[in-house]
């Protein structure tokens, strides 16, 4: 009923249209997530009334426990088409680009929200590009897929895990770093198909990331070894592949993660071990860094047990850059690509 | 008739009595035709069906011998043939006529082609990710694609005249699929005369028709010199230095072992293959890794002479078992001498007899195919040519 | 038009050599795997999960052969209905076609009942269904239809394999005696086939120390190889001919024991058998545990590739995944993450592996369930068993359904066969064999002669067994289990070896490794037996002495031969009142044969005679006397058609003096003078004959003129009645035979005993010494006429041993006994090369098995003499039985009957590998010298 009351403002958006689109899109196994996706929709449009900014949209998305940055700031983005009063697509992508600014502006480093914005602004350009005629038609179809993104990145998860399995031996050793929900569902799905495998997690310090997969992964009887940051070259030689998720893939088919990740391909770069990384495609991102400086640059908090002398400068960015020459593979949605295959896939987007 | 032929064929794969990428392939290729031809739909029917009837046959023939990639690749370029000419049909019919230039040359004007098709096929791409992709439709089923989608959506408009026509235009792509396998040596030997000069010294290991063609063509015009390795447990190298030196090359023929103590004085190192995987990794006769790695170690250019057939979109996860074929240990060691360290009380003697060596893609300086000469990062794009990535899995 | 296009070597083969048929027997005829059997045939025991004979077929499709005929017996519907719903069927150009047969007992029958089927047009493979291998049959089948085109007797190509060539490692593999054939280099023509027991010659001999070889065999060669290093790979490609040959020859049950052998032997035929050697490729026969346990390993071990698991080739359309070390994985399986699957280790679908078990060098089947903390080594579980947590299996056959429960041991080399239950926590001893079923009252003998019979009642039995569920006679279910045999709430019954009396023999043929110890003392004997065989080379002397000896002992076994065929002619003419030309016709012919006097053929006429006069068992000696004279008056005058002179005639005086020592017709000896003068009155001898034996005697010593002495006065008599002076006798004989004959079993005797400690080889210690009885028999004979008078008798004992003495060891003076014991006229001429001969046997001193050899031979002599003097009939028996109780000796009497129901078999093949064992290790030094 709330979708009706919304209706005044946009008449095309209707019950039977909703219904139709559900019918069309969906075959029946996927109508009660659709509807229970709906039935945020409608809260969402509730707390709407209050009009909120795009932030707040987007931090309450960010709550939510199994959603990705990029996928949170989609559905911020679709809030906004939702919003807009917009009469034209181009007066639309004004607005979308103004509120993905704010996005970013928000949390300033993040890659993977830069890139979901990206990602969203583009589809909308080309979306305007089909349907400049009939701005509703243009904004159902937006909004539509905008909400549906959230079952595409799980959907993705799925895919990777999938292809990313295969490379799971029986009876190898798997070293991976800091917290990734891909490559953890990604080993699950090597488990429940009977591999037995052992993983290797650095703690992560001092967020202590690794700590947490190493949690996840013995939940499911994942045989976990738990080793310092500072451990990872003494244990290398056992190590059989190197596993890790990433915030962003760039251009260059390098890829951007947590702090930690360089060091390990490095040295599994050294022993000639397969460094594998299972990334999303809607993380890769239009970013070329050639070195660690052309990253956006904010240190996080770090405790120490003792107090050090106030004179002492303490440095600890939360990501590094991981130069594709440093990787074997890639795990996507788009199936595994060598790091140069990424940079094709950006291409495409653009061109 | 189609079915005793298929049978036959996978007979004969699992008793290893066919063996061989080139002959496999065009085994494949030929019985695949034989199938279509076979199939009586009745007409209109989709190409859905032409795939799903296509990829059956394959899953069975693949499972007969999996460790000759060259099955599957022909199954997949098969199906990728289809989903063209699903689609080419699909546009209306004043396409057709460019769309046969297209298919001319799936090998050689293949990019050009292959592009056409990507925007039309549709394939999972970042710049399509929010585009409604069949995922969505039927989540958990890699056989959903575009092309039935959209050859569904046409279900009511296609006519039989349409669907003969599909069938026929696809044969005719085997067709050409097939000439292109059997001559594909011929077109890389062309290539020869770019990569071999004057009085270089060529090594080489074991013995492909590909790499005798290859050689005897660059000795039309150059005069060089030949290393060839036995190849052991083969020993088909000696076969090759006896051919070379009839061609007139100055041939030295080495054990395997002396290989590294060579690779010093060779100017390049031409090999066969037996596979190529979508990362640029080799599969190649047992001892070639360790030619690769001497190579690498004298920065001697590492040269893989490989059809496009060889072309697999498949990634090497566990290659030295999955996709190695253990032969009879009597290559290794003589029966005779080992029977009495065959029994378990006298502990038995484990004597592995591997095929194929696994060579990584940062050990291969240049792949020489039918298609030209590419870098092992480039194999990626060569395989987004040759086949949908729908099929990537079978 | 596809498929046609292939590379040639495909479309060539079928193409090249039209139908080519197969005969597969799929019944062993054997029973080394009971009582497995008893429920399912041999050929559908799993190797590595896939029954034998798919590897079989699976190989003749794969070799291009397009018709194969399997003959099922034991078992027979469970084949058929195997075969019927296989792929067999189902395939393409590849026909298989079963034959049922519920009464063959042996695979002679079989191919005799394929021929009546005459289903056979060309030349076939002739192979059993246990067999697994992977060669190219193209150049063989070349070879063979090349060597058939210019020769027709070439009939038969057999498979050989080379191996190890150490009589250790055939045991340790195959777990039978090694194979010792004679191979012409060229041609490749076999020209002796000896398999140990296999081949039913050398008695339980082991390895190829004692050996004979005809001179025959080297007769335009330039080379002979006498080769130990090679299996049979019982792969044959036959001419039809073959199959007409087990016709003709109702008595071949063996394919190797009577056929192989039986063409080796007979000249006549001149069929050849020719053999091809296998390098690279593999074959190997299961035919006992032992074989199962090697060739499963070869298997894992890739050595039958293309037919290893992984290529899914016969008919579970499993896919399995090839490890590293060997470990196969098929399907769905679910495994403990902390259980350890060691090396070369197969896994079944669908099975289960519990916490911390450990599986190594074993095969396990589909649906299995295993618990936590199992221990399983080297052993070989089928599907559908289920093991209990804490169980230990070693180098076990646990068949399927079965169920060991916790804590349960089973020990190496036990079987466990269907549905047997292990109670828990019970021990199950080494080697022992559980069934369900009861072990059937009727238990066989470790001889293999009898494995036939046995065989037969197995496989017929079982073969009603397979019909109605139980199989009924042999195996009943026992209402109540004993826990003794299977443990607390086990199930099924302990078997008593199956081999009686072999315990010592299980270890031989079980899957389980063979102990430490035992391959000591086998590599030990090895040694030795080489050492032996080298100095017996190096001190055996002149080839000439070494020649010699061929010739006497060739003549000896002629001789022995001839004698039994005049023997038999005779008493068919007398039977069959068959007209007396005819029957001198074929005597005549005989003597040709053999190249013998007339006098030879006489003595042999004139010995059946005695024979068959007491047959008639008369009562008194006067009816002796009368039934003999029937016989003379009616055939008198063919034996007068063999006397040309004196000298014959008191050939048969001589002979008929033998006769009156030997056992069968002692009773002549008080008779002597009787049948003497008969044969006078028949004319049958003439005075001069008699004269000129009395001559002959005249400077013999005291014994020998015993029946001299009791014919004086039928002698004075004749003088008389015309005067004749008795001074031309100028024949000399410095001793005559007799007086050795007569010493040398008194020294005979003690040999036994001297045997018991030195001989080596043990079951040839035990056949010799069942035999010498009867070669004893003269001695006991002697001294039992000589009660009356010891003086001579001692005199001549003490002779021998100083003979003894000087000649050293006693095993010389056995031989020395044996030449001319068996031809007195060899004998006298032999005054001076009997101490040739002496050193040439000196120059085997030493060997133990010469010694075995020696006696074998003796007990040969008594041998052939049972079944051949008559034809095989209860009369024999009753003939040796009545003998028996004239000699006292009672150990004779039950060695004799344990021997009696076999006697017959034995002898046939005794005689055809007869001379093979009469002339010791001179058969290797002579091939060398001609290689």
């Amino acid at each position: 009923m709330a979708v009706r009351w919304q209706a005044q403002g946009q008449p095309a958006v209707t019950d039977e249209w909703l219904s139709q689109a559900a019918n069309s899109r969906h075959p029946p196994e996927e109508r009660p997530s659709v509807r229970a996706h709906r039935l945020t929709g409608d809260l969402r449009d509730t707390r709407e009334t209050a009009n909120m900014s795009v932030v707040e949209d987007f931090d309450y998305w960010r709550g939510k426990p199994d959603l990705a940055v990029a996928v949170a700031a989609i559905k911020a983005l679709t809030a906004v088409i939702k919003r807009s009063k917009a009469t034209t697509m181009m007066g639309l992508e004004i607005e979308l680009k103004r509120a993905s600014e704010e996005l970013k502006e928000r949390e300033k480093s993040s890659i993977s929200l830069a890139a979901g914005c990206e990602l969203f602004l583009r589809f909308v350009t080309r979306t305007s590009a089909l349907e400049h005629e009939d701005i509703n038609a243009g904004k159902e179809r937006l909004i539509e897929r905008g909400e549906q993104f959230s079952e595409i990145s799980i959907k993705a998860r799925q895919t990777i895990s999938k292809v990313g399995a295969d490379f799971v031996r029986d009876g190898c050793t798997i070293l991976t770093h800091g917290v990734s929900r891909v490559v953890v569902s990604l080993l699950k799905l090597a488990a429940s198909q009977g591999k037995h495998f052992s993983v290797i997690c650095p703690e992560g310090r001092p967020d202590g990331k690794g700590i947490q997969t190493a949690r996840e992964l013995t939940a499911v009887g994942i045989p976990v070894t738990l080793i310092l940051d500072t451990g990872v070259a003494y244990v290398m030689e056992r190590v059989d592949m190197v596993l890790c998720g990433a915030e962003g893939v760039v251009e260059s088919g390098g890829i951007i993660n947590n702090l930690g990740t360089y060091q390990i391909a490095v040295v599994a770069r050294a022993f000639n071990k397969p460094v594998y990384v299972a990334a999303e495609s809607y993380k890769f991102a239009r970013l070329y860094p050639l070195d660690q400086r052309d990253l956006p640059y904010d240190p996080k908090p770090v405790t120490f047990a003792e107090p050090l002398p106030p004179n002492m400068k303490v440095d600890n960015p939360s990501r590094d850059y991981t130069p594709p020459s440093c990787l074997t593979l890639l795990f996507t949605d788009l199936g595994v690509l060598t790091p140069s295959a990424v940079s094709d896939e950006l291409i495409q987007l653009y061109l | 008739m189609a079915d005793a032929l298929v049978e036959d064929f996978i007979t004969k794969l699992k008793r290893r009595q066919v063996e061989g990428s080139l002959v496999t392939a065009r085994k494949t290729a030929l019985v695949l035709r034989q199938v279509i031809a076979a199939e009586r739909k009745p007409a209109p029917y989709q190409a859905s069906q032409l795939i799903e009837l296509v990829k059956n046959y394959g899953r069975k023939l693949i499972a007969a011998n999996p460790t000759e990639l060259a099955i599957g690749n022909i199954v997949r370029r098969v199906l990728h043939i289809i989903r063209e000419e699903d689609v080419t049909s699909a546009s209306h019919s004043a396409a057709n006529t460019e769309d046969d230039v297209e298919r001319a040359g799936p090998a050689g004007g293949g990019i050009a082609a292959s592009t056409g098709n990507r925007t039309a096929l549709l394939a999972p791409a970042l710049k399509n990710l929010l585009e409604p992709t069949p995922q969505l439709q039927k989540p958990g089923s890699d056989s959903g694609s575009v092309a039935e989608s959209e050859s569904k959506r046409q279900e009511k408009p296609k006519s039989d005249r349409a669907s003969w026509r599909l069938k026929h235009n696809v044969i005719e792509g085997i067709n050409e699929l097939i000439t292109e396998v059997e001559n594909f040596s011929s077109l890389i030997a062309e290539q020869a005369l770019e990569h071999i000069h004057q009085n270089e010294v060529i090594l080489t290991m074991g013995r492909s028709k590909t790499l005798l063609n290859f050689l005897s063509e660059a000795k039309k015009k150059r005069s060089f010199q030949a290393v060839v390795a036995e190849g052991a447990p083969r020993y088909d190298g000696h076969l090759l230095a006896k051919e070379l030196a009839v061609l007139g090359v100055q041939t030295t023929a080495i054990t395997d072992a002396a290989v590294f103590a060579m690779m010093a004085r060779v100017n390049m190192v031409v090999v066969g293959a037996h596979a190529v995987m979508a990362n640029g990794g080799v599969l190649a006769p047992v001892g070639l890794h360790m030619a690769a790695l001497a190579a690498k170690r004298h920065a001697v250019p590492f040269v893989v002479l490989c059809g496009l057939h060889k072309l697999s979109p498949v990634f090497p996860h566990d290659p030295d078992t999955l996709l190695n074929d253990f032969k009879s240990p009597s290559g290794v060691l003589d029966f005779g001498e080992i029977s009495d360290c065959l029994d378990s009380a006298a502990g038995r003697v484990h004597t592995p007899n591997p095929f194929f060596d696994y060579i990584p893609p940062e050990l291969v300086s240049l792949f020489i195919t039918d298609g030209g000469g590419h870098n092992p990062s480039y194999v990626y794009r060569l395989i987004a040519e040759f086949y949908s990535p729908e099929d990537y899995v079978l | 038009m596809a498929p046609r296009k292939g590379p040639p070597q495909e479309v060539a083969d079928e193409e090249a050599q039209g139908p080519l048929q197969a005969i597969l027997l799929a019944d062993s005829f054997a029973q080394k795997f009971k009582p497995i059997t008893l429920e399912r045939p041999k050929m559908l025991l799993p190797v590595a999960n896939v029954p034998m004979i798919d590897y079989t077929l699976e190989w003749l499709a794969s070799a291009g052969v397009e018709d194969v005929l399997v003959f099922c017996c034991a078992h027979a519907r469970q084949i058929q209905a195997y075969i019927e719903t296989s792929k067999w069927k189902k395939q393409p150009n590849f026909h298989v076609t079963p034959i049922v047969s519920h009464n063959s007992m042996s695979a002679g029958e079989a191919l005799r009942l394929i021929d009546e089927k005459n289903l056979i047009r060309n030349d076939f493979i002739l192979i059993s269904g246990d067999t697994i291998s992977n060669m190219s049959l193209d150049a063989v089948l070349a070879e063979h239809k090349a060597r058939r085109a210019k020769d027709k007797q070439a009939i038969m190509t057999m498979v050989v394999k080379q191996a190890k060539p150490d009589p250790v490692t055939h045991l340790t593999r195959l777990g039978n005696e090694e194979l010792l054939a004679a191979i012409d280099p060229q041609t490749k023509q076999l020209l002796l086939y000896d398999h140990g027991k296999e081949s039913g010659g050398r008695e339980g001999s082991k390895g190829g120390q004692y050996l004979g070889l005809e001179r025959a065999m080297f007769e335009g060669r330039q080379a002979v190889q006498l080769r130990t290093d090679l299996e049979d790979c019982f792969i044959d490609i036959c001419a039809p001919e073959v199959l007409m040959l087990f016709t003709d020859n109702f008595d071949y049950q063996h394919l190797r024991r009577d056929f192989v052998k039986g063409l080796l032997s007979d000249e006549i035929m001149g069929n050849k058998i020719y053999t091809y050697e296998l390098t690279r490729e593999y074959a190997a026969r299961i035919d006992n545990l032992r074989s199962y346990d090697t060739v499963s390993k070869d298997v894992i071990h890739r050595w039958a590739y293309p037919f290893v698991l992984d290529t899914m080739f016969g008919n579970r359309p499993v896919n399995v995944k090839l490890g590293r070390t060997n470990i196969y994985k098929e399907e769905d399986l679910k495994i403990a993450r902390t259980a350890v699957i060691g090396e070369n280790t197969v896994l079944g679908e669908k099975t289960v592996v519990g916490e911390r078990t450990i599986i190594q060098n074993s095969v396990i089947g589909s649906n299995c369930v295993i618990g936590a903390n199992v221990r399983i080594y080297g052993s070989y579980v089928w599907n559908d068993v289920k093991i209990g947590n804490g169980a230990v299996l070693t180098s076990a056959v646990v068949c399927d359904n079965v169920l060991v429960k916790d804590k349960a041991v089973v020990e190496p080399g036990a079987v466990l066969s269907f549905k047997v239950e292990v109670g828990g926590g019970f021990r199950v001893p080494a080697y022992s064999r559980i069934s369900m079923l009861a072990q059937p009252m009727e238990d066989d003998d470790s001889d293999e002669e009898l494995e036939y019979d046995q065989a037969g009642v197995g496989g017929a039995d079982a073969h009603k067994g397979s019909d109605d569920e139980e199989s009924e006679g042999a195996a009943v279910v026992p209402i109540s289990w004993n826990p003794e045999e299977v443990g607390v709430a086990g199930k099924g019954c302990r078997w008593a070896m199956v081999r009686e009396g072999a315990e010592d023999d299980e270890w031989k043929q079980s899957v389980a490794p063979i102990p430490a110890a035992k391959l000591a003392d086998l590599a030990a004997a090895a040694a030795e037996d080489n050492s032996r065989d080298e100095n017996a080379m190096d001190v055996s002397r002149s080839a000439r002495a070494s020649a010699q000896g061929d010739e006497e002992t060739d003549e000896e076994d002629q001789d022995s031969e001839f004698l039994k065929e005049v023997g038999g002619t005779f008493r068919r003419g007398v039977v069959e009142k068959i007209k007396q030309e005819n029957v001198q016709l074929e005597i005549n012919g005989l003597k040709l044969a053999y190249n013998k006097t007339f006098a030879e053929c006489a003595s042999g006429v004139f010995k059946t005679m005695l024979v068959m006069t007491l047959e008639g068992k008369p009562a008194s000696p006067a009816a002796t006397l009368t039934a003999l004279k029937k016989l003379l008056t009616q055939w008198g005058s063919l034996l007068k058609k063999f006397l040309t002179g004196e000298e014959d005639e008191a050939e048969v005086l001589l002979t008929l003096e033998e006769a009156c020592e030997e056992k069968p017709t002692r009773d002549f000896g008080p008779l002597f003078a009787k049948v003497a003068q008969l044969l006078y009155d028949e004319d049958v001898l003439s005075e001069e004959g008699l004269f000129q034996w009395e001559g002959e005697k005249r400077y013999a010593d005291e014994s020998d003129k015993k029946y001299l002495n009791q014919c004086k006065i039928f002698l004075t008599w004749l003088r008389e009645a015309d005067e004749e002076s008795e001074e031309e006798s100028d024949d000399d004989s410095p001793l005559p035979a007799k007086a050795k004959a007569a010493a040398a079993p008194v020294e005979h005797s003690e040999d036994e005993d001297e045997a018991d400690v030195a001989d080596v080889s043990g079951e040839k210690a035990r056949v010799s010494r069942a035999d010498s009885p009867e070669s004893r028999s003269p001695t006991t004979s002697i001294s039992g006429d000589h009660a009356g008078s010891p003086g001579p008798q001692k005199a001549k004992g003490s002779a021998g041993r100083k003979q003894a003495e000087v000649e050293g060891p006693s095993v010389k003076r056995d031989l020395s006994f044996q030449l001319q014991d068996l031809e007195d006229d060899e004998a006298r001429r032999n005054g001076e090369t009997t101490d040739e001969e002496e050193e040439e046997v000196l120059s085997e001193v030493g060997s133990a098995g010469k010694r075995g050899g020696a006696l074998a031979k003796v007990a040969e002599e008594e041998e052939r003499e049972g079944p051949t003097t008559l034809p095989p009939s209860s009369i024999d028996y009753e003939n040796d039985g009545k003998y028996l109780k004239g000699s006292a000796s009672s150990e004779d009497e039950e060695t004799r009957e344990v021997r009696q129901p076999i006697k017959h078999d034995q002898a046939v093949d005794r005689r055809k590998s007869g001379d093979s064992q009469s002339v010791q290790s001179r058969g290797p030094d002579e091939s060398l010298r001609d290689a």
